[in-house]
């Protein structure tokens, strides 16, 4: 595939589906340093995949299983390798926050996201972005009733700890 | 909260920029960053690979320049090593080129990809090793009066390679697996 065309793409998906990004780096990440090296992980994954998307999914589904697997292998390394960051001054960040976009209630789904573990994570963000089980069953890999009953779990846990919080 | 309040509050941000991204840095990097992975992986196999055509053509002319028929052992060997770096980087680059995987498949691919990893790290001793071993054997069979000094040389290099290998598949190859295998158990669980 010619790179002036990789580009179109990667840069047309960024721009629709950068919600979607910001969503899963803020679920996986919780500082602005953490945040911008998954994001470049991601765009790099995301950049290298696209020679390889045939449209047997929708682009969306394709950019979340590339996006929640870079996630998912960034996390675990980045649990090793916690010390020795560069620091942020001098360096052209590539991520600014702009928004004060502040609601309590999502910073506390975000916080309870953050308790879960990688692939529990990886299915509340499918479920709460309207995902249908069929889908994130192929998107994972495991069948529609282990993702039935992984989503019951965490539903439960979700509304249990939401009658304590609040 | 029920979970449709919940829902409905995620849903909330979607029409929130939360992030302004600088897209001339995010090109830098991407550009920059896209073939580390494949070159990465790539820098080993094909290292080994034109070191041991190197040895086996420099081998060749010695024992033809000096007709030292021997050295021919030592070519033999030399190419074997070759083919079989080539024939497993082949094999690994056949389960690579696979697309459109689920989570579980990409996790097994990596986990077969580490288990090939681990193993040419076994047999180190046994594939690259040990030939290379032989062809310094035969050497010095037909090159008479070689100092002790020498063979201590030899031996501590082996010993030191050694070494190397087991510590890079102790500490990086098999925590890697394990973190991997711990993956797939959650994505598993409860079925």
């Amino acid at each position: 595939m010619p790179e002036s065309e990789q580009k179109e793409i990667f840069y047309d998906w960024l721009k629709k589906y950068k919600g979607l990004l910001f969503k899963v780096i803020r679920a996986y990440a919780f500082n602005l340093h953490d945040q911008e090296d998954l994001f470049q992980e991601i765009t790099i994954q995301i950049w290298n995949s696209i020679p390889n998307f045939r449209g047997d999914s929708a682009a969306s589904t394709w950019v979340y299983r590339v996006s929640l697997y870079s996630a998912i292998s960034w996390s675990k390394k980045e649990k090793k390798h916690s010390t020795g960051k560069q620091s942020l001054d001098g360096v052209s960040h590539m991520l600014t926050e702009i928004s004060n976009f502040k609601d309590s209630r999502v910073e506390w789904l975000y916080t309870q996201i953050a308790k879960l573990n990688e692939i529990d994570r990886s299915l509340t963000l499918l479920l709460l972005d309207g995902f249908s089980y069929k889908e994130m069953s192929n998107i994972l890999g495991i069948s529609e009733s282990n993702v039935g009953v992984k989503i019951n779990r965490i539903k439960k846990d979700l509304i249990q700890k939401s009658q304590e919080d609040f | 909260m029920e979970f449709e309040d919940m829902k409905k509050i995620w849903d909330e941000q979607n029409n929130e920029n939360i992030y302004a991204i600088n897209e001339t840095e995010l090109h830098r990097r991407v550009i920059r960053n896209k073939n580390r992975i494949k070159r990465m992986v790539n820098k080993f196999e094909l290292t080994l690979l034109i070191a041991m055509v190197c040895c086996g053509i420099v081998a060749a002319t010695m024992g033809i320049l000096h007709s030292q028929l021997y050295k021919l052992a030592n070519v033999f060997i030399f190419f074997m090593i070759a083919a079989y770096i080539y024939k497993s980087r082949q094999d690994r680059i056949k389960y690579e080129g696979q697309s459109n995987l689920s989570l579980l498949e990409e996790l097994e691919q990596s986990i077969r990809s580490i288990d090939y990893h681990a193993k040419r790290y076994k047999y180190f001793i046994l594939w690259y090793m040990l030939p290379i071993f032989f062809t310094i054997i035969i050497n010095s069979i037909f090159s008479y009066g070689k100092p002790l000094w020498q063979w201590a040389v030899f031996l501590a290099f082996f010993a030191f390679a050694y070494w190397a290998v087991k510590k890079e598949l102790r500490c990086k190859i098999l925590p890697k697996k394990e973190d991997l295998l711990h993956l797939r158990s959650l994505l598993l669980n409860d079925e």
